[in-house]
């Protein structure tokens, strides 16, 4: 468990683990020394009221605190928690040695409620120190600093118990909080990782119910009841074995079965703790328990009478080993999702007035089935059975639930918002633009057409008339186009058009050539009516290779409008115009579905001019059917690593926001998500391999170029996993793995680790979480089972790769290094299609003539 | 000025990549644009002439010095790694004088060029936009580190 805690985490858990040994060494005294002066003055027929009284005032205490609790950090908290019960325990002291019985009830219940406060107080700032990931490594070592308090304060005690009188034991324990409180006061949380809604608990307060409202705390709250119950009726079972079977030996086998359980629960918190979380899961530990009390439950019931008290006593065993060590931490993880301030008071509330009502809720239990049914072992042994199941049950859905709330609590680090949409008052001018609109100057009214054609088409509707009437020919043609491109009827314009344009009808296309841009807008708009096919494609050829931008976006829709398929490839060549891109992607998503499969074939070859594919992602993206997905996922294959796949993945998972009912073939994108990791290793270790390069150029050039890539793939990773897990989320937590914030981080590994299905957590969450570059390094390199690559099979991966980026970079390494003996290879790449390809393998030979010749 | 060609596409991508203007934008979208560049050399003491094919380009120099004068005030020296001309090339008269003060050798993007790699790369936009707006803050900074001092 040493091994798993890393040497900067010492530091934190240190510091962490002191306080804890002497919180729960100063709490062993004081309970040792309760119990010793309780029983020494009062009878112990007295303990039934003391523990209803000890109910009542934890609810009374938690509330109280609630109120009057000083605003401050959780370590600030503590410290003044700590001074205040180590003054209390002194003026007690002297209480007793003053007026004796008098303070035993007071004490008796005072001790009940600063000791599990102050607990709960340490784990809050515990659950600030160290973030969800950390606490997988750490919760062993300082759970096992608190059991080791324990015995150290118990083996003392039994030393010195016959020389002291116990009232000495409350200033010894006094002593213990005063030193935990002065490191508590120096446990402050660095501003770095304080990551807090400020406003939490108020909100909290504020809202129906307090902080009790949300679903996730009631189910803590009803899982702490469930279990504490059922540990209660059984620690009771477990008094009567003792009661009925060995009366004469009660003292002697409590003896033993304490030490044994602190020894057993030492060993498990330093033995197995880490690495069962690490392995398993945080949820492991408290599952396991409930678990074990339910078959020790039924054991119980199945097992001959004789051995029906044995099955009590290692159910007890178990249970009160595993909630000091295993359960105690797998609890602790669950309160990590919620909000900071609302934490410290579900947490005082479950740990406090929780934890002392189920104890008083098991005690009616048994008395009422004493009372009804006699209250045998065996009706015990069912009563724990049934308790243990539902208490199974809450724990199985709270580990549900967690990864759920780890996801949620991701969302409100990073700020889980939707995007404000601008209003329109927000653009400056609207109102005045549409006064260009009915400017009879030429220049005002066109830039009044191209700003209000996306700021506000309505402006451009309402003026259609004073456009389409201008002086001037290319305003009216702007204006005509701009009707057409909003989807207007260009035939319902007939009146206005018809003195200076005719009419939008066969008559203006029968005419023939057209002289000015206005006109062959409308010869554009009509072009769709033409008869035969040849001919309407012909025109719309020459109309789509127009020198008019107006005339050409008129004839994109029409061809589109036509469905004529034979346009498509000159449609899709269009969209290598920068200026034209916008109108023909409008016009291929008004073809719609019905191209999806051809757009996706070009997508997806590699021939085709990245920011080509680009635009065809945006508009099959527009398009939006689940065709569209599968055409765009084409693109995104397992061997496919270009920015390009990169750009589709990201449009599949903005459509799977705007659409929840696509669907993903779950085995197929697992099965290239598992190739998309290795791909991921592959680039990590390649960026090593190039570090033995030994030109600093050409090493900074490709540690650049890797670097990139690996950056790429990881991206593709999350995205990826969008598709078969919660988009949003996944998304998310791609967001808090690459950012510098360590608490957002953990946060975001902590939900990958409770969220991913068990085949791929063991290969991701190692990659994530590795602390440096070279432990991700070796993590990368295990999962691919080989070493880093040489430069040799480095150079051969990247002439060998799909992609014609890293071609030439394959050819640069040759070139820069004078490979000489890998002449051949550039010759191959010259005829390239690729320009920078062919340059490059160009350049890498000039560079090995050179060598040669030398 | 000169045109003639002796750099190979990566050996521009990697100049390119030095400049503040390429920082954040990846290696083969770099490579992209290269490809479309030009070499330019000139003489020393040359003046790039307002309208000449030399200022309707955005050049980063490969080697030796030019300075940018406004009404015979220095106000940039321009050497390898650095670029200069983007204002014209976006259509702004920024009303300075270039002239090459030691033979200097550049490559080049014309405007066309320039936007439509833009047009296709939006890294690249985005990164003229920030290069842009940090220059508008450190005139402003100026301007009122200037205010302060004559108040």
């Amino acid at each position: 468990m040493w091994r798993l805690v890393r040497r900067e985490e010492w530091a934190v858990a240190g510091p962490l683990s002191l306080i804890y040994f002497l919180v729960i060494a100063g709490f062993t005294l004081g309970k040792i020394a309760r119990d010793g002066l309780f029983l020494a003055e009062l009878p112990a027929q007295y303990l039934p009221y003391v523990y209803i009284a000890l109910a009542g005032l934890s609810a009374l205490v938690v509330g109280l605190l609630a109120k009057v609790s000083p605003a401050g950090a959780p370590h600030q908290k503590l410290a003044v928690g700590l001074l205040v019960t180590a003054a209390s325990l002194v003026l007690f002291s002297l209480w007793f040695q003053v007026a004796g019985s008098q303070a035993a009830v007071p004490f008796y219940l005072w001790s009940g409620v600063y000791g599990l406060t102050l607990v709960s107080m340490f784990w809050v700032l515990v659950s600030r120190r160290v973030d969800p990931r950390q606490a997988k490594r750490l919760f062993g070592v300082i759970g096992a600093a608190g059991i080791l308090g324990g015995l150290v304060a118990g083996a003392t005690v039994s030393l010195v118990a016959e020389a002291i009188h116990p009232r000495w034991f409350l200033v010894v324990a006094a002593g213990l909080f005063a030193g935990a409180a002065t490191l508590a006061a120096r446990s402050a949380v660095p501003p770095a990782e304080a990551a807090v809604a400020p406003d939490a608990a108020e909100e909290a307060d504020r809202a129906p119910g307090g902080f009790l409202a949300g679903g996730y705390v009631r189910l803590l709250v009803a899982l702490f009841l469930v279990g504490g119950m059922t540990s209660g009726v059984l620690d009771y079972a477990f008094k009567l074995v003792l009661q009925q079977q060995y009366a004469d030996q009660i003292t002697t086998l409590l003896g033993a079965f304490y030490g044994v359980q602190n020894v057993v629960a030492l060993s498990a918190q330093l033995g197995v703790a880490g690495f069962v979380f690490a392995r398993f899961g945080n949820r492991v530990g408290a599952t396991t328990l409930a678990g074990g009390v339910l078959a020790g439950g039924l054991s119980t019931l199945v097992l001959p009478a004789g051995m029906a008290g044995a099955a009590v006593a290692g159910s007890k065993l178990f249970d009160a080993t595993m909630r000091a060590s295993l359960a105690r931490s797998s609890w602790e993880f669950l309160y990590f999702p919620l909000p900071e301030a609302v934490k410290a008071r579900v947490k005082g509330f479950i740990d406090v007035v929780v934890s002392r009502g189920s104890e008083a809720a098991a005690g009616l239990l048994v008395l009422l089935l004493n009372f009804l049914l006699g209250g045998s072992i065996g009706q015990l042994a069912v009563l724990i059975a049934v308790l243990a199941g539902g208490w199974l049950v809450l724990e199985v859905a709270a580990s549900r639930a967690y990864g759920a709330e780890v996801g949620r609590s991701l969302g409100r680090l990073v700020g889980d918002r939707e995007p404000r949409k601008p209003t329109l008052a927000e653009i400056s001018g609207p109102e005045e633009l549409s006064a260009f609109l009915r400017s009879p100057v030429a220049e005002e009214a066109l830039y009044a057409l191209d700003v209000l054609e996306s700021v506000d088409p309505g402006a451009i509707r309402a003026n259609a008339e004073v456009l389409l009437r201008h002086s001037a020919a290319a305003v009216r043609a702007r204006a005509l186009s701009a009707l057409i491109a909003l989807g207007e009827d260009g035939g319902s314009y007939e009146e206005p058009l018809a003195a200076p344009l005719t009419t939008i009808d066969e008559a203006v296309v029968e005419r023939g050539r057209q002289e000015t841009a206005a006109e062959r807008v409308a010869e554009a708009a009509a072009a769709t009516r033409l008869t035969p096919p040849e001919a309407r494609r012909t025109r719309l050829r020459e109309l789509m290779s127009d020198r008019a931008l107006e005339v050409r976006r008129v004839a994109y829709r029409s061809a589109a409008l036509s469905t004529d398929r034979e346009l498509l490839p000159g449609l899709i060549r269009c969209l290598e115009c920068p200026e034209d891109r916008g109108y023909v992607r409008q016009a291929l998503v008004l073809w719609g579905e019905r191209i999806v499969g051809a757009l996706g074939d070009y997508l997806a070859d590699p021939l085709t001019a990245a920011p080509v594919r680009h635009e065809l992602i945006a508009v099959l993206q527009e398009i939006g059917e689940q065709e569209a997905v599968h055409s765009l996922y084409r693109a995104c294959g397992p061997e496919e690593g270009s920015s390009v796949a990169n750009r589709a993945l990201q449009a599949i998972n903005r459509l799977q926001e705007r659409h929840p009912t696509i669907a993903f073939p779950q085995e197929t994108v697992t099965q290239h998500l598992g190739a998309e990791i290795l791909r991921y290793c592959r680039k990590l270790a390649q960026g090593e391999a190039v570090r033995s390069a030994a030109d600093p150029e050409l090493e900074k050039l490709m540690e650049r170029v890797l670097s990139e890539r690996a950056e790429q793939s990881l991206e593709r990773i999350f995205r990826r996993l969008a598709l078969v897990h919660d988009p949003r989320r996944s998304l998310l937590a791609c967001y808090g793995v690459v950012s510098g914030n360590p608490r957002l981080r953990a946060e975001a590994l902590e939900y990958l680790d409770t969220t991913l299905p068990s085949e791929l957590r063991p290969q991701i969450v190692p990659l994530l979480e590795a602390a440096s570059p070279e432990e991700r390094l070796r993590a990368a390199t295990q999962l691919l089972g080989r070493e880093v690559p040489s430069l040799e099979q480095l150079l051969a991966e990247l002439l060998e790769s799909p992609e014609s980026w890293l071609n030439a970079c394959g050819l640069f390494v040759i070139g820069s290094l004078r490979l000489g003996d890998r002449h051949a290879q550039p010759q191959a790449f010259l005829k390239s299609g690729d320009p920078i390809v062919s340059d490059t393998a160009r350049w890498a030979l000039g560079r090995l003539g050179g060598t040669e010749a030398a | 000025m000169k045109i003639g060609e002796t750099l190979s596409v990566m050996e521009k991508a990697i100049l390119l990549m030095e400049t503040d203007l390429f920082r954040g934008v990846s290696a083969d979208e770099v490579a992209f644009v290269a490809a479309k560049t030009v070499e330019m050399r000139f003489e020393a003491g040359e003046i790039l002439e307002p309208g000449s094919p030399a200022r309707d380009c955005f050049h980063v120099v490969v080697e030796g010095v030019v300075e940018a004068r406004l009404e015979d005030r220095l106000v940039r020296r321009v050497t390898r790694g650095m670029g200069f001309g983007l204002l014209p090339v976006l259509g702004l008269d920024d009303g300075v004088g270039l002239q090459a003060v030691e033979a200097s050798h550049t490559i080049a993007l014309s405007g066309e060029d320039l936007r439509q790699a833009l047009a296709d790369h939006p890294a690249f936009a985005f990164e003229m936009i920030r290069e842009l707006a940090s220059a508008a803050r450190e005139v402003v900074s100026r301007l009122e580190a200037g205010k302060d001092e004559s108040d």
